[in-house]
């Protein structure tokens, strides 16, 4: 496990003890004094992440008669919403209704705790708007490993601390994925192996009529590890195949075999041959143009396993468990895949990833990459920003790692600021050509600096669509923007990641020109004075459009 | 169980809880405020570090009285 750097502050209802070995993955992390929840919404507050850890429990406490519950929680509920209006940093909530009660009392109605339960989640939904808000069953977590091992009443009457060891360690993981699914873009790409995998048996010995797929036993297994894959496809994770096989016998299962829940259709790549299959890998991770740091490995097989390890340390290896009736749940509850927010773009992924490699197939083929665009009958359009496309804009902002200028990540609200000023510019850019529709699959922002320079702040596109030199297009678009608001000059700036080594010539390769150091004297706007370059916007041509006229 | 192993696994299980201070091998004379982060609340997280090590419950009363490695050991001897 990687150490979570972030300066985090848990404000707990009750006791957490500090410097307790359960907090060892977090390199800063501090506590507020013991039930001293209003200092969250301080102004002073300096965490990156809070966190708000309320235990219902702790409310029944005390409670002075005269003051109800609904009181405690309208207060809460209160606090949380000043909270994420003044703050934007992220905030997690995690909340535990749980209390022992006896299960005859709770035949015929709901005892106060679940009633109080519903009351609050139907309550604290109208939070959701905050995309920095997370909200967490935690009952649901303690629940996993048993409510009487979580719980401790020796530590609550001697440290007023809820939780057992235990109970500290499940606390500690939660917020340990959480912060992880916040900070770090999630996996793409599902690289299964078939035999032992998908189905039991080797299908190039066995043959399709005895594989174990469907019947009862591990037959049932294999096929709801299989309804776990297509959970996630639907969720938006692609799929590929790397197998050692012949492709053939692959083919008939997939195509044929009546009890396969996942179809020919569903996959991306196959790579079912005899090769290494970290070349397999290298082979998949071009074709989409996706790097093997978004790829994940499931084989059965722990020495391919270790030889993928070892040769491609980016690509996240699954270490499977030996026994094959855990996988569909395993699968399905892996953190490289979970996602608390799901757009109409990942939806759309699988079919959008599929015209991605038919379109690198064929451009492979054709001899003349300027006639074989001009062929495949590109419609770009810009859309400026609005509220439907807001949340695709903040996506496209904060996911996309290589063809990305600046990488400055906003979140939507800042996007939203950036646009209420006066000639600033924001649009989004989509296409569509005879592989099919890609959506909104491009960002540009543009800031005022001067009446004269505008500065291309942020320039992001979507890998799947490159090769078809839309980004030019894009470009042309820009300085076309730029023209209506009156502007001379759009300059822009290339700020290196580990990842967007694909731009660092992108505005030169489009005639952008050198900046001479006493020219567009402000420069103050950039962050690093080397790579900026600027276009002049009623003279400077940008190449490369024949398939746009 | 020999000392000497149980001796050990208590002194690693004291660097872990108290990181930021010298732990010296010799372990059997240390207790509450011997060491610079072994306060009440440090008490009260090597408590707990050494039941999940060793995978038993102190009593609420030893809860409340173990506060040296003698004790600790006494008990961890007598389980």
């Amino acid at each position: 496990m990687t150490l979570i750097k972030k300066k985090i502050k848990i404000y707990c209802s009750s006791f957490l003890p500090p410097k307790n070995i359960s907090w060892s993955n977090f390199e800063k992390i501090s506590f507020s004094n013991y039930g001293e929840l209003e200092s969250i919404t301080d102004s002073s507050a300096k965490e990156e992440i809070s966190i708000l850890l309320i235990f219902f429990q702790d409310f029944f406490e005390n409670i002075d008669k005269n003051k109800k519950i609904d009181f405690k929680i309208n207060h809460l509920l209160k606090l949380i919403n000043k909270r994420l209006r003044f703050n934007k940093n992220p905030l997690i909530l995690l909340h535990s209704f749980w209390s022992s009660e006896n299960v005859i009392r709770k035949i015929k109605f709901n005892n106060e705790a679940e009633i109080n339960k519903k009351k609050f989640q139907k309550e604290i939904k109208k939070n959701f708007i905050h995309k920095n808000f997370f909200c967490i069953d935690f009952d649901n977590e303690l629940a996993n490993e048993g409510f009487f091992k979580t719980f401790d009443n020796r530590n609550w009457y001697f440290a007023h601390c809820r939780l057992s060891s235990l109970g500290l360690d499940v606390l500690s993981a939660t917020i340990y994925k959480t912060i992880k699914s916040i900070t770090q873009p999630t996996k793409k790409v599902l690289v299964l192996d078939c035999d032992n995998t998908l189905w039991g048996g080797v299908i190039g010995e066995d043959g399709i009529r005895n594989i174990k797929l469907g019947q009862d036993g591990l037959g049932k297994a294999y096929q709801d590890f299989q309804k776990s894959i297509k959970r996630l496809q639907e969720k938006g994770v692609i799929l590929a195949l790397n197998s050692k096989n012949n492709e053939k016998d692959v083919f008939e299962v997939l195509d044929k075999h009546p009890e396969m829940i996942i179809k020919k259709k569903d996959i991306i790549s196959f790579k079912i041959n005899w090769q290494d299959k970290s070349k397999n890998l290298i082979e998949i991770s071009n074709e989409l143009n996706l790097g093997l740091d978004s790829f994940v490995f499931w084989d059965d097989n722990p020495i391919e396993r270790d030889k993928v390890k070892r040769k491609l340390p980016k690509v996240q290896v699954i270490d499977v468990v030996n026994n094959v009736y855990d996988w569909p749940d395993n699968l399905y509850s892996l953190d490289e895949f979970a996602k608390s927010e799901i757009t109409k773009e990942d939806l759309k992924k699988t079919i959008q990833y599929k015209s991605r490699a038919k379109f690198v197939e064929e451009k492979k083929k054709s001899n003349d990459d300027n006639e074989y665009l001009k062929s495949i009958k590109l419609r770009p359009k810009i859309h400026y920003l609005d509220k439907f496309n807001l949340s695709r804009a903040e996506q496209l902002c904060n996911k996309t790692n290589q063809f990305n200028l600046r990488s400055i990540r906003y979140k939507s609200s800042e996007i939203l600021n950036i646009n209420k000023k006066k000639d600033n510019i924001i649009f989004l850019i989509s296409l569509k050509d005879i592989y099919g529709d890609h959506g909104l699959v491009g960002l540009v922002i543009i800031k005022k600096v001067n009446q004269e320079i505008a500065f291309l702040d942020n320039l992001a596109m979507s890998c799947r669509i490159l090769g078809r030199n839309l980004e030019s297009w894009v470009l042309k678009k820009s300085l076309e923007e730029c023209k209506k608001k009156g502007f001379k000059y759009l300059v822009s700036e290339y700020l290196p990641t580990i990842r967007n080594k694909m731009v660092e010539n992108f505005t030169k390769e489009n005639n952008f020109l050198q900046i001479s150091k006493d020219k567009l004297l402000s420069k103050s706007f950039v962050k690093n004075k080397k790579n900026i370059r600027y276009a002049i916007v009623n003279k400077t041509k940008i190449p490369n459009l024949n398939a746009y006229r | 169980m020999p000392t000497d192993n149980l001796n050990n696994q208590i002194f690693l299980i004291l660097k872990k809880v108290f990181p930021k201070s010298k732990i010296k091998k010799d372990i059997m004379n240390l207790k509450i405020n011997s060491v610079k982060e072994w306060d009440s609340l440090g008490n009260f997280n090597l408590l707990l570090a050494i039941e999940k090590h060793f995978r038993f419950r102190f009593s609420p009363d030893q809860m409340s009285e173990v506060k040296t490695i003698k004790q600790i050991f006494k008990i961890l001897k007598d389980r």
